[in-house]
């Protein structure tokens, strides 16, 4: 089958097609609010009853303020949502892609002339397997992204933003290469490589002809499920208030502190809200459900991946007595 | 090369690959890369483990000694990590024996609700618990779980059970594939046409070869069973290990509270693999 074919089938897939089109409708959504709307968002900062008189202030449940609800302010959840997701989900693919791509690189390179040092650095690299993701990026950005209250700001927004696009991509780097190495390093061994070196193919002939056809499906694979750790690192470090493009500390009174968002993407909101899980548990819920909904479309993204691409290439026994029934 | 040398070496090099990344703090002088005060952190973390009593960290303008307070924590978070490691992985052995037994249909459905389960993030069981708790202690007014620890007391069921929760989903995903895999061998159609009964041949063989594999993703779990603990200890208040490398900006603790969680897990994984070796004859990489 070739690639286009291949691509026709993803589109026809069921599983593939409801996680991708979600992911695109939201995307849209995210984009036509700012581009038509001008990224405003709806207030409702007190209901009045009938006679005019004010009944109730913010923050409004789901049901007082359909449908999902408003927080402190008074702020729409759902237009927050939905003005929030072009740059959380931007961020991730960003920084999937960047990951992916880089540690092809390396793992390529190693792959080809450090081969010998494989099991030393795979030894130097384990540590990481130790390690929460969580942890280890909190303390590389701590000083750098979170402000707290009354102090000056020492970097721009945008500074803050490439260090964290930075740290977020070097975290996964080692063990990332290493595993795209032992990939590379399979499929080296395998049959069709050593025919190919036998018939006198090059190096760069070979990885141009046969090894990259071959790894592009499973990238592709790693690809969409470094998204979704992205996207769980970006929740962990909402959790702990440090917040993409910077977090601002504000106190509100005596016992409260608020963390400001500079940019306005999800995982702000996951922090804030779980500070009132016992008052105002929507606030938490509903953008908790909004990644969880966006981790599974991408986990059908991949599945519908796999199902295409990689159909023919196990060959284990269940798969050779599916044939077998099919013929 | 020889199991207990490969055990040791790789044991060496994560060791040292540990005391590496905790120093990486000190790599990054606000946004300006800084080699020379990397390369003396690293120093300095070496010469603090050959004298770890005299570490210290300060909490409230008042330093204290490192050692012997931080056992407390470790053993905490231990307790913690170690039993719901047990009870998940009993979970979801059983679970996925029970599974590979029931019709295929049943087995259908299993599927889509562990992939839909596979999907949740972590801080959302977390959300859920609270919130039921908070539930439950409204309506019932019986202290049934403790939502938050202050001072000495140690809360352990909340958080157990909610670091069971989705370690038992995934562990439970991949042993359902593993054993599937397993069955799918040609051997066990052997098995079954010498008449032997489908319970002999999933206890003694397939159960025995699916360990390998069950045992090869149990390194990924712990890794996602640390990521878990990290936050349910900052969730729930617990005065365990992680908050406390967390909340201390040191990396000379980093890197004493890394490698005490690495050597006990380590321990653990390199027993199982020394089993493994000694029973099937393969090769297995921790």
């Amino acid at each position: 089958m070739n690639t286009k074919a291949m691509i026709n089938n993803l589109f026809k897939h069921p599983l593939f097609l409801s996680g991708f089109i979600f992911i695109f409708l939201l995307l849209a959504a995210s984009f036509v609010h700012t581009v038509f709307f001008q990224g405003k968002i709806p207030v409702t900062e007190f209901l009045r009853n009938n006679e005019g008189n004010i009944t109730s202030f913010a923050p409004f449940n789901p049901l007082e303020v359909p449908p999902l609800g408003t927080d402190e302010v008074g702020r729409h959840i759902i237009v927050l949502l939905i003005q929030g997701a072009k740059y959380t989900i931007g961020i991730s693919i960003l920084v999937a892609g960047l990951r992916v791509i880089i540690s092809t690189i390396i793992g390529l390179f190693f792959e080809n002339y450090f081969s010998k040092f494989n099991q030393y650095l795979s030894g130097l690299v384990n540590g990481f397997y130790y390690i929460p993701a969580a942890l280890i990026c909190y303390i590389l950005l701590y000083d750098v992204i979170f402000t707290p209250h009354g102090e000056v700001d020492g970097y721009s927004i945008f500074q803050k933003m490439i260090f964290q696009f930075f740290v977020l991509t070097i975290v996964a780097i080692p063990t990332m290469s290493l595993l795209i190495g032992n990939q590379l390093n399979q499929i080296y061994k395998s049959e069709f490589i050593t025919s190919a070196k036998t018939l006198g193919g090059s190096r760069l002939h070979i990885l141009h002809k046969h090894v990259l056809p071959f790894m592009v499906p499973l990238l592709l694979i790693q690809f969409i499920q470094e998204i979704i750790k992205v996207l769980i690192l970006l929740i962990h470090l909402g959790f702990f208030h440090l917040l993409f493009g910077g977090t601002m500390e504000q106190q509100l009174d005596d016992t409260q502190n608020a963390y400001i968002s500079v940019s306005s993407e999800w995982s702000g909101m996951v922090g804030n809200g779980f500070n009132h899980l016992g008052g105002w548990s929507w606030m938490f819920l509903s953008v908790v459900i909004a990644f969880t909904l966006v981790i599974l479309a991408l986990n059908l993204v991949t599945k519908g991946i796999e199902d295409v691409f990689l159909e023919d290439r196990y060959t284990t026994g269940k798969n050779i007595k599916k044939h077998k029934r099919k013929n | 090369m020889n199991l207990y040398y490969r055990i040791l070496l790789k044991f060496l090099l994560t060791f040292i690959g540990i005391i590496l990344i905790s120093a990486l703090p000190a790599l990054f002088d606000g946004m300006k890369l800084d080699i020379s005060s990397y390369l003396s952190e690293v120093g300095s973390i070496g010469s603090s483990l050959v004298h770890p009593e005299s570490i210290t960290y300060g909490h409230f303008q008042t330093t204290y000694f490192l050692f012997p307070g931080i056992w407390a924590r470790w053993r905490y978070s231990m307790i913690l990590l170690f039993v719901s490691f047990i009870i998940t992985f009993l979970l979801a052995l059983g679970l996925t024996l029970i599974t590979i037994m029931v019709t295929k249909k049943i087995r259908k459905t299993i599927r889509i609700i562990l992939f839909i389960g596979a999907s949740i993030p972590d801080i959302f069981v977390i959300g859920l618990s609270i919130i039921t708790a908070i539930f439950i202690h409204k309506h019932t007014n019986i202290p049934f779980f403790s939502i938050a620890s202050f001072g000495d007391n140690q809360i352990f069921m909340l958080p157990i059970i909610v670091l069971t929760i989705l370690p038992t989903i995934f562990f439970y995903r991949t042993m359902i594939y593993d054993f599937e895999e397993e069955i799918s061998r040609q051997y066990v159609d052997v098995a079954k046409s010498k008449g032997l009964s489908t319970y002999s041949i999933l206890f003694s063989h397939v159960l025995r070869n699916a360990v390998i594999h069950i045992f090869l993703h149990s390194k990924s779990i712990i890794w996602f069973m640390l990521s878990n603990l990290l936050m349910i200890e900052y969730a729930f208040n617990i005065d365990g290990l992680m908050r406390f490398m967390l909340t201390n900006d040191s990396s000379q603790i980093l890197a004493i509270g890394l490698l005490s969680l690495f050597i006990p897990i380590y321990i653990m994984q390199a027993s199982v693999q020394i089993v493994i070796e000694k029973i099937t004859g393969k090769q297995v990489e921790v």
